[in-house]
């Protein structure tokens, strides 16, 4: 029997997501790893709820991906598709990773770790230059207009 | 006699391009809604549709389309590479595919920076309605124009410099990081921080063949910028919510006092809520105050979370109801919730703000409360908790409001058809 775990990350459409997974997955065994205390009516929609920790310090993600690690995961789901969350399903050894986020289309992962850290510092270029770009046209209007 | 053909499809023969920058199907949020009934409305009416949608690789906030066919009208959807999103180039090839199909009219619909600028590009080949949706032509920080915990009085029309300063502080942040979001993806493709930008937004306002706000309130400062002002509000299929009688109520099950919508965002005044609720359990007044904060873990009490629900479940939470509240601590644009309240026949107790003003009817359909005044909320809904008789009063006095002027054919008819009308004889 697969094994689907879908990690919980604050997204709204929790319900939707649990939901379309048991639909994709029917035969699969569905866990929801998501913090202690997390609502019963939600977490029945799963299989199995394994308590996650709700803070992701460094620390607690290493211990949260051997827990998942030792799941053995056919498949394992991030609820958003950022550069952080896609490389940890990365380095969960699950056979296929995706991303179920608030539209609750199903997608598979198909970026690897070293692309997505290459866009992710070429984003943070661009928008440092932006960033720049824009304070100092701002900067020289603004004097403009004073000298006027 | 009037031709019966013509009384059905009042609007045959009107070529209608609609513009959308934000347009996604599944929706992702009330604007596509809103939209996708207009469009459905003006083709029963008539009139030959055309969508036009933006999609920039990587986003999921624009452009998705997958179930296209579901859509009452064909799509065009231009593509653009994250980064690659200009304004010129967007505008030329948009007014290239706008040729080719030759509309008598551009509805342009949702979009932030960039909307008034294409507005003002396209203006000189086609009359140009402008929908608003929220504050997006008045703000450059957020659709919201809400700072400091009030609503912001400024309009970046009217005060640019002062306006660009704000927005630049509170998206610092989210621009250096290279990851935008659709707001500021607009803001830097349209150079929102320029004063150029400020010219031709205010040109495009004011060349527009008209503008369409949500709310009285809103109209009035947006013919400050365009005499052309009309007030269409937001609605829903009536007829989908069916009236269910107020539940029983118990030891076991309190009276459910129900705080709708996206009430995670500050601007929708769950803190408010939260106030009143304590004040009337202090008061020894037993009510079960829920709302519907998306993390399934929030909790504060009194106040306790159903989590996120669907448009299904929402309705079903409103049966189960007895008052239903929006306490808006911002210029609500419409509230679109207090109207699917008024279609189940539960009162509302709201802010008396925006679009809230115009939809409730003080005394008939609900009641009107200050905006950030928890006592006074608490009060309003400590009297209706106490008077079943005017809950039943006001429920089915809403009821009969929602059908007249806010189901979609009601809204259709009265204020698309008689608008595009015009554009049709031109």
């Amino acid at each position: 029997m697969a094994r689907v775990i879908l990690l919980y990350s604050r997204g709204p459409h929790i319900r939707a997501a649990l939901r379309c997974l048991r639909e994709t997955f029917p035969d699969a065994e569905l866990y929801l790893f998501a913090p202690a205390g997390f609502p019963g009516e939600i977490a029945a929609l799963a299989d199995y709820h394994v308590p996650a920790p709700a803070r992701h310090t460094p620390l607690n993600l290493i211990r949260l991906l051997l827990k998942i690690r030792k799941h053995r995961p056919d498949h394992f789901v991030v609820m958003f598709p950022s550069f952080r969350l896609t490389l940890f399903a990365q380095l969960t050894g699950a056979g296929q990773r995706w991303v179920l986020p608030p539209d609750v289309m199903l997608r598979p992962i198909v970026a690897r770790p070293m692309n997505s850290l290459v866009s992710a510092l070429r984003n943070r270029i661009r928008g440092e230059l932006t960033y720049r770009r824009i304070r100092c046209e701002i900067q020289k209007t603004t004097t403009d207009k004073r000298n006027r | 006699m009037a031709d019966p053909m013509a009384q059905a499809q009042p609007l045959a023969g009107l070529r209608l391009a609609i513009v959308d920058l934000l347009f996604s199907w599944p929706p992702n949020g009330g604007a596509d809604v809103d939209l996708f009934h207009v469009m459905e409305g003006l083709v029963q009416a008539g009139a030959e549709l055309r969508l036009f949608v933006l999609h920039v690789s990587g986003s999921w906030e624009r452009g998705r389309l997958s179930r296209p066919e579901t859509l009452p009208c064909s799509v065009h959807r231009f593509e653009y590479a994250r980064g690659d999103l200009k304004i010129n180039t967007f505008s030329a090839d948009l007014a290239q595919q706008l040729r080719a199909w030759s509309p008598d009219v551009v509805f342009m619909a949702h979009g932030f920076s960039l909307k008034p600028l294409l507005a003002e590009h396209l203006t000189k080949h086609w009359p140009i309605l402008i929908r608003c949706y929220a504050h997006e032509m008045a703000c450059l920080r957020d659709a919201r124009r809400f700072r400091d915990g009030n609503p912001c009085p400024l309009n970046n029309l009217r005060n640019f410099d002062t306006c660009r300063q704000c927005a630049m502080e509170h998206l610092s942040l989210a621009i250096r990081s290279g990851q935008w979001n659709a707001w500021i993806e607009e803001f830097v493709a349209a150079g929102a921080w320029r004063e150029e930008w400020s010219e031709t937004a205010a040109r495009g306002i004011r060349q527009a063949a008209g503008l369409i706000v949500s709310n009285t309130e809103l109209a009035r400062e947006a013919r400050e910028f365009n005499p052309e002002v009309y007030v269409v509000p937001g609605g829903t299929r009536v007829q989908d919510i069916r009236w269910e009688p107020e539940p029983p109520e118990d030891a076991q099950n309190p009276p459910m006092v129900f705080l709708p919508g996206r009430c995670e965002d500050p601007v929708k005044g769950l803190a408010v809520f939260r106030r009143a609720a304590t004040l009337l359990t202090e008061r020894g007044v037993q009510a079960d105050f829920c709302c519907t904060h998306p993390d399934p873990l929030w909790t504060e009490p009194p106040v306790r979370s159903l989590g996120w629900l669907t448009p299904e479940e929402t309705i079903r939470a409103y049966s189960a109801s007895r008052i239903v509240v929006v306490p808006s601590v911002w210029h609500e644009p419409f509230g679109l919730v207090a109207v699917e309240a008024m279609a189940a026949s539960r009162p509302v107790v709201a802010s008396r703000t925006g679009g809230l003003a115009d939809i409730i009817v003080d005394g008939e359909t609900g009641l009107l409360v200050p905006p950030n005044d928890p006592a006074a909320l608490a009060d309003a809904i400590a009297r209706l908790l106490a008077e079943p008789d005017t809950r039943a009063r006001m429920g089915a006095a809403g009821r009969l409001r929602a059908e007249l002027y806010y189901d979609w054919e009601a809204i259709i008819n009265r204020h698309y058809v008689p608008l595009l009308l015009g554009f049709r004889a031109r």
